[in-house]
């Protein structure tokens, strides 16, 4: 009897005549994760597992896999030659603390001598008779013992199945770049765009002096949890404080946020150019602040034309983006209080409804190019 | 580089990390074993808190280690509390340490009250003595206030708590005023008396708490018995021993306050010409010396700073825009000026040229910086 982990994929089902690569690009991420146990991820009967690990390092195994994208749901299983007495004997000896139960058998094997639903009664009834408290309840159970009979001869067994983070398998979906500000949106929508099998580098903009060695820790340590679920991640830091200067020194001051941003959108689509990244991700949600706005947000749009903004969060309420920051385990470094570029030289009244022709306008009284050239040169880049 | 931060930590002298050493890796026995290394190391012990306690001018009394000051304050209100406690009184201006355990004791159900600052920074004596009455049951006041340097006159709380109401404890956070102002704990009339090592240039980890009476203090950590019963733990040899090193270097208090003063006025001299604010008067310790920068932030001027290798700190705890600061503002400073607020500690180890080229830098700073955000 071995002890085994039952990995359940999600979309790729749908991919039809393309699922073999999916599935392919899944089972290496989930072999990535997994590179510092000592374990195999295998498949057999239609299944994939993880098997031979040592027991000492399971929950860290299932804590890893749980992030793995393209995981739906996973389960602790023993691994039973599937006869009727073995597995009776396995059953007989569970130990259910919850109220109610069902059995579910799937019968892939069909030698099997006994038919799915006969064997449900059957090892129900050997579970009430060693559980006396427990009752049945085929809809609102508390636990659903899985009994899973494969054609290779061996079944599975297992009590619990525990959510995974779903979506698709990193790098299916393309490569882009993320504004990572320190805040509590960019992380989430990070998560939100990866878990849709798009990897990802990151630009963080910071403003020495203004802005302290602290904050960009706090970006450092945000980059780091995002591994978790990300792998490897590049982070490019850009540093800001002279292109706020300027337009501090030059531009009307309700504009400040707007110039920024679209400073920001068209240091970032250089970025992306120059290393084949093929979109820009930012954790804007409409309305959050004034930046925010659609005008705010179609004059930062068009700052550059060539790589697309995602902004995953559009649609969020700002208590759904908390909850998932909790989920992921970045809320509470987001909160940390440092300033952050964007509280640089914050104008009282920021223009909530920016002009596209007053936008041009204020931008003829910089020197962008150069401040770009600038802004690039200076870059330094980090992996996490 | 140039450090003018020593009010938060001080680099550990080498005849410190000398004796640390010896304790780590050759004496490391533990004191607590029976055999002669062991006794011996009891000894040395022995022998470190009495050195610390002449340091303190105290007669009777004992030495409790702690792991740091904030431990050692703890202890001081924690370990003193009793059933039938009714009120404690603390200073505006104490140490989180302190000020954050009384709010704790406070939600428990304690009444505690805060004796309002002067504009100068120390308490207001008065107000102070109409706080004390016969049902205050203990005291703490800080001795030199952490970010303005204010000095209050322990002797002066200590007759005051005698006239009103003599059995209340009065607990004394020294840690900005040992080694650096003349401390006579017999004189003053202290029952206990915070301070810490990695302040006066001895390893961090390591810190104590006098006890006039033992019976004052009940433990908060249990285990072994070690620091007569009231602080269980394996004693931290090599950091104890390091701060008894520590504490023999201290050298003439008189003279290095002379010559710290000396270095406060050049920095202050250099400043003159600008549109800066000292929150603290001329009475207070040289050894800290709190600056408020009109119309800039005092976080930029402290990375500014910073680029150049010289190292201060911002005069708010904390770098977010609304979290102000609770000393300064208990001294009636606004909260706009405390946002332009940094604070410079010196010690007896800075020299002259260093404190020429900070003060000259940070001027030259602060003109760029008003340049910059006009």
């Amino acid at each position: 009897m071995n002890k085994v982990i039952v990995l359940r994929f999600g979309e790729l089902y749908l991919k039809g005549k393309n699922r073999s690569y999916f599935e392919k690009v899944l089972i290496n991420n989930i072999k990535k994760s997994l590179n510092e146990f000592n374990c195999h991820v295998i498949k057999s009967g239609g299944r994939y597992f993880v098997t031979q690990y040592d027991e000492f390092d399971e929950q860290q195994i299932i804590d890893k896999l749980t992030k793995v994208f393209g995981l739906v749901s996973l389960s602790r299983a023993v691994e039973v030659n599937s006869d009727v007495d073995e597995i009776k004997d396995y059953v007989s000896n569970l130990h259910l603390d919850n109220k109610s139960f069902r059995v579910s058998v799937t019968r892939a094997d069909k030698n099997f001598p006994i038919v799915s639903s006969e064997f449900e009664k059957i090892l129900g009834g050997i579970i009430l008779k060693n559980n006396p408290d427990i009752k049945v309840s085929l809809k609102d159970f508390d636990t659903e013992v899985v009994i899973d009979i494969r054609e290779n001869k061996n079944t599975y067994i297992s009590t619990e199945k525990i959510q995974c983070a779903g979506g698709m398998p990193l790098s299916t979906a393309g490569n882009g770049l993320l504004l990572l500000s320190g805040g509590i949106d960019s992380p989430v929508a990070a998560y939100m765009i990866a878990r849709r099998g798009m990897s990802l580098s990151a630009i963080h903009f910071y403003s020495f002096p203004y802005t302290s060695e602290l904050a960009k820790q706090k970006v450092f340590t945000l980059a780091k949890k995002l591994t978790e679920y990300l792998g490897n991640i590049k982070l490019y830091l850009c540093k800001f404080t002279h292109i706020q200067e300027e337009i501090h020194k030059h531009c009307s001051p309700e504009y400040m946020i707007t110039l920024m941003r679209r400073f920001m959108m068209k240091i970032s689509a250089r970025i992306c150019k120059q290393n084949g990244l093929k979109a820009i991700i930012t954790g804007e949600n409409l309305g959050q602040v004034a930046s925010q706005t659609v005008e705010s947000m179609t004059v930062t749009n068009f700052a550059q034309t060539e790589i697309p903004i995602f902004r995953p969060l559009i649609g969020f309420d700002k208590q759904n983006i908390i909850e998932i920051a909790n989920m992921i385990d970045t809320y509470n470094t987001s909160i940390l209080p440092y300033e952050d570029c964007c509280t640089v030289f914050l104008p009282k009244n920021p223009i909530i409804k920016p002009k596209m022709e007053k936008v041009l306008i204020e931008e003829k009284k910089l020197d962008i190019d150069n401040l770009i050239e600038e802004a690039i040169n200076g870059l330094e880049i980090l992996e996490f | 580089m140039i450090y003018l931060d020593n009010a938060s930590t001080t680099p550990m002298l080498p005849c410190a990390v000398k004796t640390y050493e010896k304790y780590a890796a050759h004496n490391f026995y533990n004191p607590s074993a029976i055999y002669k290394p062991s006794v011996q190391v009891k000894q040395d012990i022995i022998q470190a808190k009495q050195i610390i306690k002449k340091s303190l001018g105290a007669t009777t009394g004992e030495i409790i280690f702690t792991s740091s000051a904030t431990e050692a304050n703890n202890l001081a209100l924690i370990g003193s509390l009793r059933s039938n406690f009714k009120k404690i009184i603390i200073s505006s201006a104490e140490h989180a340490s302190i000020y954050n355990v009384a709010k704790h004791l406070e939600e428990k159900g304690l009444n505690v009250d805060f004796c309002p600052l002067q504009d100068n920074g120390q308490i207001d004596y008065e107000a102070l003595e109409n706080m004390i009455d016969g049902n205050t049951n203990l005291i703490s006041i800080v001795h030199v206030n952490n970010e303005t340097g204010a000095i209050n006159d322990i002797k002066r709380i200590s007759e005051i708590r005698n006239r009103k109401c003599k059995n209340a404890i009065l607990h004394v956070d020294g840690v900005q005023a040992f080694s650096k102002i003349k401390i006579n704990l017999s004189y003053f009339g202290v029952d206990l008396y915070t301070i810490s090592s990695h302040k006066i240039f001895g390893p961090k980890g390591i810190a104590c708490l006098y006890v006039k009476n033992k019976n004052l203090i009940k433990p908060m950590i249990f285990g072994g018995g070690q620091e007569d019963n009231i602080r269980s733990g394996t004693e931290n040899v090599p950091a104890i021993m390091s701060f008894k090193t520590a504490v023999e270097e201290i050298g003439d208090i008189q003279q290095n306050y002379e010559y710290v003063r000396q270095l406060r006025e050049l920095f202050i001299e250099n400043l003159k010409h600008l549109s800066v604010k000292i929150n603290t008067s001329d009475n207070n310790s040289p050894y800290i010396l709190s600056l408020c920068f009109k119309g800039v932030n005092g976080e930029t001027l402290v990375h500014m700073l910073e680029e150049q290798e010289i190292y201060i700190s911002t005069g708010s705890a904390c770098s977010s825009h609304n979290s102000g600061n609770r000393v300064l503002s208990a001294m009636g400073v606004s909260n706009m000026d405390i946002r332009g607020c940094v604070r410079i500690s010196f010690s007896k180890y800075n020299t002259k040229d260093e404190i020429i080229t900070a003060s000259k830098t940070l001027a030259d700073c602060y003109c760029k910086l008003l340049d910059k955000l006009r």
